[in-house]
């Protein structure tokens, strides 16, 4: 056999060395995912943090932090408030208080289809724009689609209106039973910011600032989540509380938060709204819990407007004392 | 010569068959552990339903509370537990609050009567399998 006069590799070689570019790239591949993703989790940090400057920013002006459900009558949220001090002036002027139906009235249609990216988390999978929806009766129905001019049950109507979904919320509660399993017969304590009064001050909050939680991660709206059951839920599922209504950003993005039982699909409720339970305190369900699309946890902003990252097997005892603002337990972050 | 190999292949796959077929039916055996309950809840007399029902570990210092289930219309619950053993039960009612647009689950109706371990609604001991509670009765 005439061997070639050209010097070169031979095909063994080749694929020897084709082999080992393979599992290089093999090993690397998960790892660039993880990578991903740690970028889409270091902007939604961010996000997070910027929002709440901006509660801090509206304190240094007002002395006084928005109420959790901002405004009743109209109805519109805390978010609102806050618009200005995220350089959103402009967008803030274009929003109509006094429009009878607030956030969910025709005339604000632009505002609230108006995108802003700092109320999206990267890692959140639903796509933003959600169909505003009427009040529902968590458990039994979801209430009809709201139109420019009434409501309708036909999902295809082109006059619904839509709305994009906040992925950062506060609490305007925290959940009674919940509070309850951790400490036995004691008073439910508020969260940082009031209910619908405003005058909730930064001195109020006696547990202190660093230890108390503000902005909340709350994604996935208008799809329903329960970790273990199904994730998403199916559309037959109605136990996601508020799905379109209070769900657009410039709503009452407050919730009440809860603890969750680990659910499998045979014990997960379906026919009422979803009992506090223990077990689960982070990324259990997005009706009332701290939920985010990280791996592992959720970002929450504190009340001194640093970021943290509370980890999926947080004790539910630290979660309750940290979204409480007077309950005066002992709880770091 | 490749009939009989072929035999050999055939017995092969047979007896992997039958190991895989132990393994499924012995490791499914495992996983069924966590106890299930039903029961029922009263409260002077008449069912009480939305009232919770908090499992503590009987053995730890102190009782932990390991599980939590809410009774339905008749004042009934049907739940899983973690594991078998015994548990110190204890319960608390939230008043329904009906607002506008939202129900939300206020103060307890027993005002804390049966929610310390030391003075629980009821001690119960868990069994593997099915359980069937006797009817736990509080009063005001």
């Amino acid at each position: 056999m005439r061997r070639s006069p050209l010097k070169g590799f031979t095909l063994v070689e080749l694929l020897v060395v084709i082999a080992i570019i393979g599992i290089l790239i093999a090993l690397l591949l998960p790892a660039v995912q993880q990578a991903r993703e740690a970028a889409r989790r270091s902007s939604c940090i961010n996000n997070a943090k910027q929002i709440a400057l901006a509660y801090h920013n509206f304190h240094d002006t007002y002395l006084e932090f928005p109420p959790a459900r901002g405004s009743s009558s109209p109805k519109y949220g805390s978010t609102v408030f806050v618009l200005p001090f995220l350089e959103q002036g402009n967008l803030t002027d274009l929003f109509d208080r006094t429009a009878p139906a607030g956030f969910a009235d025709p005339v604000n249609q632009k505002a609230a289809n108006t995108y802003v990216s700092i109320i999206r988390c990267p890692s959140n999978p639903v796509e933003g724009l959600i169909k505003m929806r009427a009040s529902s009766h968590t458990g039994s129905s979801y209430g009809n689609y709201l139109t420019t001019s009434g409501d309708t049950s036909d999902p295809n109507d082109p006059n619904i209106m839509t709305g994009w979904a906040s992925d950062y919320w506060v609490n305007h509660m925290i959940s009674s039973s919940s509070y309850a399993f951790y400490f036995p017969g004691a008073d439910r304590p508020s969260p940082i910011l009031n209910r619908y009064a405003p005058g909730s001050k930064m001195r109020d909050t006696i547990d202190g600032l660093s230890n108390t939680t503000m902005i909340m991660e709350h994604a996935g709206y208008d799809k329903h989540y329960v970790k273990g059951v199904g994730m998403p839920m199916p559309d037959s599922d109605v136990t996601l509380d508020q799905p379109g209504a209070w769900g657009t950003w410039l709503g009452w993005c407050a919730f009440q938060i809860q603890t969750y039982a680990n659910y499998t699909p045979g014990t997960y409720p379906t026919n009422s709204s979803t009992p506090a339970g223990i077990g689960c305190t982070v990324n259990c369900n997005n009706s009332q819990g701290l939920f985010g699309f990280h791996p592992g946890g959720a970002t929450v902003g504190m009340g001194d407007a640093s970021v943290q990252f509370f980890n999926e097997g947080m004790d539910g005892k630290i979660l309750m004392s940290l979204v409480s603002r007077d309950g005066g337990e002992v709880a770091q972050p | 010569m490749i009939p009989s190999r072929l035999r050999w292949t055939n017995r092969n796959i047979a007896f992997l068959a039958t190991v895989a077929v132990c393994l499924v039916i012995f490791g499914c055996g495992k996983t069924d552990q966590a106890p299930s309950i039903t029961g029922t809840v009263t409260v002077d007399g008449k069912p009480a339903d939305g009232l919770y029902v908090v499992f503590h570990d009987a053995n730890g210092m102190p009782a932990e509370a390991l599980s939590s289930t809410r009774t339905e219309a008749g004042g009934q619950f049907s739940w899983t537990l973690p594991q078998p053993g015994e548990y110190v039960v204890t319960a608390f009612w939230p008043k329904q609050i009906v607002a506008q647009e939202e129900t939300i689950e206020g103060p307890d109706l027993l005002r804390g009567k049966y929610r310390q371990v030391d003075n629980p609604a009821a001690t119960v001991t868990i069994e593997e399998g099915h359980n069937e509670l006797s009817p736990i009765e509080l009063s005001r």
